[in-house]
């Protein structure tokens, strides 16, 4: 259990700095009482009892999202002809997921409004904030369900009958952000009101108000009154056509229009409510502020953290899990490390010489090492279909090759091209025995998520070849994984391969 | 117990604790009176149902200053909230003890200096101590509420309750309809004239619609007359 604490507890936190004042907030609550089907005299009855600011916290989850989806929509003209329309949708965007971690009860803020830039580092207990509560690993799973949700939903949008679906999550950041509200409580003849106002923007985010009763009662003698006005006529035309020469179906029509307003507006306007509010209230219990309650863990899991002490297996060393898909190197021995909440695993890795020609070349000029995972792997294509024009000079990548995925922080745009050069060419590393002096970037991309970025390195290169794909079967096999460091030489903002 | 992290301040922890003078059947009592009494628009034909009861302390920072030649106590929560009324707490003379064992205690999350900036005078001493409230949930219809007493004054720092709908919704559907179907029949057997009185007829209800809607304001009359 300590061990999932401690990495609970590594969550990065940050806050947005409120820029709103008290009297500011105080102006949006009254503008607000005069907006919607409020009580009339709200503005000048309501008495704002308390009005502070506190913090919110939202677990954030950023993930660029990657798909191929392929596949074809159909529809019938009137002429009978089933037009069919094939597509190809390449997703490759950022995607943003908030969760509120404590319990905002009535008010129902589930999802944080603020958008990623401008946070600062929080320190705890240096603002009034609620306090997060439930298991950062479980926030963290959900985030990454509802990620792959998104991207499923991008990528299939537009098709109906899918022929090829694939779809990858690359985890970028996984944070507590606290965002600022102030928390107003107001009482309205006798009865008490909550509102939220952002802190940040100066918008009311939720909470409850006394309804506009006049308006209420007077919708409702609307619409029945109409509906009324419907069944008397209808009937008496139904009885007695007199001068009115309707056709019966239409009397009809009529006879249940007035029916449906009646049924309709009755309950519509009786079971509305006497406030405004937006969110419920279920969860009464959890009104309490939240504690942080680590992820509740398995049996197994509980064997596992026993009897495990995660130990550099080389040199013996304690090491302790890092938040995020990091890759770290063992203090003592330096070798690089793979630690999850249960194992430690030794990540192979090579150091890349620098060549001649770069080596003349940038003189004096020092190395940045970018870390790839290298995949040895075996692309088995066993069935593929790609309508229109397929003619392409691009070379073929399936078959027994390496693939190269960068593993530094490193902009996607840069990194790609990288990627497929490397892929495509192949290039022959000479390995550095005794290391070599430049800066060693960190590895921040796993090998879970680098496995995933091959896959989709080759089928994006695919997607990326003249004609619309539909079909592609394969079979993906990698037999054998590590990590080597390329020099890269900076100038004038760009990187040039020092192999 | 596991080790703090490093990097991670050590909890706050309360010196003592405000001793409650107020246990769950009279606070129970106290919250009934509260929803019985016609101070309030609640829905008194309603039945309420009561929840749970919970005896919570909640943190406070209890900051004595001397300001202008008179002592203050100023209370403000040490932990974050939602609650209504725990902003300006207000207490004289409360009987501080030690933390019991057995208490249900929240976590202090927040630091003293968080509320210098709105405090006046010159500090003469601060502490951390634990207020003691009971939570008590009610259920009306199918709606779940909250009412917070204060465990040793008892008194009621109210939430989010019920509220009285004051318009006979049967009334004012019936009184909307029914005539208008009856005068539409009679237009459409005699004379399309009388559409116009449909007419004039729904527009004064629209116009009296507090008149027929909202006319059950008045409070009930109590036994005693009051």
């Amino acid at each position: 259990m300590g061990l999932e604490r401690s990495v609970e507890d590594q969550v990065a936190e940050f806050y947005y700095k409120a820029k709103i004042t008290r009297g500011v907030a105080d102006r949006t609550l009254r503008t607000w009482f005069t907006k919607g089907i409020k009580a009339p005299d709200l503005t000048k009855c309501a008495e704002v009892s308390e009005m502070y600011l506190l913090y919110l916290p939202f677990w954030r989850f950023i993930a660029q999202g990657k798909a191929i989806a392929c596949g074809y929509s159909e529809y019938t003209e009137q002429t009978g002809n089933v037009i069919r329309n094939i597509f190809e949708e390449l997703i490759d965007e950022e995607f943003i997921w908030t969760e509120c971690a404590c319990d905002t009860g009535k008010y129902g803020i589930e999802k944080l409004w603020l958008d990623p830039g401008g946070e600062i580092p929080y320190i705890r207990g240096s603002v009034v904030s609620m306090e997060p509560g439930g298991s950062a690993i479980e926030a963290s799973r959900r985030g990454r369900e509802a990620v792959h949700d998104l991207i499923q939903n991008a990528a299939e949008k537009r098709i109906d009958i899918l022929t090829l679906n694939k779809s990858f999550l690359i985890p970028k950041v996984f944070e507590l952000v606290y965002a600022p509200v102030w928390i107003a409580h107001y009482q309205y003849k006798g009865a008490s009101f909550t509102a939220i106002v952002d802190g940040v923007k100066g918008d009311v985010l939720g909470g409850s108000s006394p309804i506009n009763l006049t308006a209420r009662t007077r919708m409702m003698i609307l619409s029945l009154a109409i509906g009324g006005i419907l069944i008397g006529s209808s009937v008496a035309m139904l009885i007695h056509t007199g001068p009115y020469q309707l056709a019966e179906m239409f009397q009809i029509i009529l006879l249940l229009l007035g029916i449906a307003m009646c049924m309709a507006g009755y309950p519509a306007f009786k079971e509305g409510k006497t406030f405004v509010a937006s969110g419920t209230m279920q969860h009464i219990s959890s009104l309490r502020p939240a504690v942080r309650v680590p992820k509740q863990l398995t049996d197994h899991e509980i064997l596992n953290h026993g009897s495990t002490i995660l130990q550099c297996p080389f040199c013996g060393e304690e090491v302790n899990q890092p938040w995020g898909e990091v890759i770290s190197p063992c203090k003592k021995c330096s070798h690089l490390l793979d630690i999850t909440a249960d194992t430690v695993k030794v990540v192979p890795y090579d150091v890349a010489k620098p060549d001649l020609l770069s080596k003349v070349a940038m003189e004096g000029v020092k190395a940045d090492f970018i870390p790839f995972w290298r995949f040895d792997v075996d692309f088995e294509v066993t069935d593929k279909l790609a309508g229109g024009d397929t003619t392409t000079g691009l070379p073929e990548i399936d078959g027994k090759r390496s693939y190269y995925i960068c593993a530094a922080d490193i902009p996607r745009y840069l990194a790609e091209p990288w990627e497929i050069d490397m892929t495509i060419r192949n290039p022959e590393i000479v390995e550095v025995i005794t290391g070599h002096e430049g800066n060693y970037l960190p590895i921040l991309i796993n090998q879970n998520t680098a496995r995933e970025l091959t896959e989709f390195l080759y089928l994006r290169y695919e997607t990326e070849k003249p004609g619309i794909l539909q079909v592609l079967r394969y079979n993906f096999t990698v037999e054998n994984s590590r990590i080597v460091y390329i020099p890269y030489y900076k100038e004038q903002g760009s990187h040039i391969p020092g192999i | 117990m596991a080790e703090i992290p490093e990097g991670i301040p050590a909890p706050l922890q309360c010196s003592g604790v405000i001793a409650p003078q107020i246990d769950e059947a009279r606070a129970r009592e106290i919250v009934r009176e509260w929803l019985e009494s016609d101070t309030k628009p609640f829905i008194p034909d309603d039945r309420i149902r009561f929840g749970k009861a919970v005896m919570l302390y909640y943190p406070f920072w209890k900051y004595s200053r001397e300001d202008g030649g008179t002592d203050v106590t100023v209370y403000r929560p040490a932990c974050g909230t939602l609650l209504s009324g725990l902003q300006n707490l207000q207490r004289d003379g409360s009987e501080t003890i030690l933390v019991p064992d057995d208490a249900n205690i929240l976590p202090a999350t927040i630091y003293s200096s968080v509320y210098y900036p709105e405090l006046h005078g010159i500090a003469r001493a601060e502490e951390l101590i634990g207020i003691p409230l009971w939570l008590i949930s009610y259920k009306v219809k199918n709606s779940i509420y909250m009412v917070e007493v204060d465990a040793e004054s008892g008194m009621i720092y109210e939430e989010w309750h019920p509220i009285k709908e004051p318009v006979n919704w049967r009334k004012t559907a019936m009184i909307a309809s029914i005539p208008v179907m009856i005068l539409s029949l009679i237009a459409v057997y005699f004379s399309a004239w009388l559409f116009l009185l449909v007419a004039a007829l729904l527009i004064f209800f629209l116009y009296q619609s507090e008149m027929l809607g909202v006319i059950n304001l008045k409070r009930k009359e109590g036994k005693d007359g009051a």
